[in-house]
């Protein structure tokens, strides 16, 4: 697979109830950030409350999305949860972070992940980085491209 | 330009990939939200620090 990366279900504001969130979510959280909490010297103090719950792409995946797929499905249970967190919280959302070799990048999402999404009412952020490569004439005759 | 400031700082790319978008993730960043070259080359440095000092 061309692409690593990791998809990341966040709940973010200035002030988030965790003891409430972890209540109902009954999911580990990866990662729990506080407001004003020292994290980077270059940019500061982090501006926000953030509850995070990742899923990493794997190098032996079918497909990019193996992980999402696996990721909505273990949100699945707590829809309605969520969206009273969309409600009460600034910003409720999956990030996708893929990082490629390559300059050209392309995916597909498959549809039952786009129903998912739809059924859990979330909005998807992709972020990628990009290190500008191109692949071999070999490669690309492996992927039979024009 | 990741790999470009990598590159000049003289980091490994992928390791500074993953440390942008970690940074993204925990400062809340949208996907519109994206760092200058100077805000990386910053960034890079601090992380090379972190790095020498034997940080994960």
């Amino acid at each position: 697979m061309t692409i690593s990366g990791e998809f990341t279900f966040s709940i973010r504001d200035e002030n988030l109830d965790f003891f409430d969130i972890n209540n109902r979510l009954k999911l580990e959280p990866t990662k729990i950030i506080k407001k004003g909490q020292g994290l980077n010297n270059t940019l500061g103090t982090a501006p926000y409350d953030i509850w995070l719950y990742k899923s990493k792409i794997r190098e032996n995946d079918h497909d990019e999305f193996d992980r999402l797929e696996i990721l909505l499905e273990e949100l699945s249970p707590y829809s309605n949860y969520i969206k009273e967190f969309k409600e009460k919280y600034e910003d409720v959302s999956i990030n996708c972070y893929f990082r490629s070799d390559m300059g050209q990048i392309g995916f597909e999402i498959p549809s039952n992940v786009i129903r998912n999404l739809v059924t859990l009412d979330l909005k998807l952020n992709f972020h990628i980085l990009s290190y500008g490569e191109v692949e071999s004439p070999q490669e690309a005759d492996n992927n039979e491209l024009l | 330009m990741v790999n470009d400031v990598a590159k000049y700082v003289g980091i490994d790319r992928n390791e500074f990939g993953v440390h942008i978008h970690e940074l993204k993730e925990v400062y809340g960043m949208s996907p519109k939200q994206n760092f200058s070259y100077e805000k990386l080359v910053e960034i890079a440095k601090e992380f090379k620090l972190y790095r020498e000092k034997g940080g994960k």
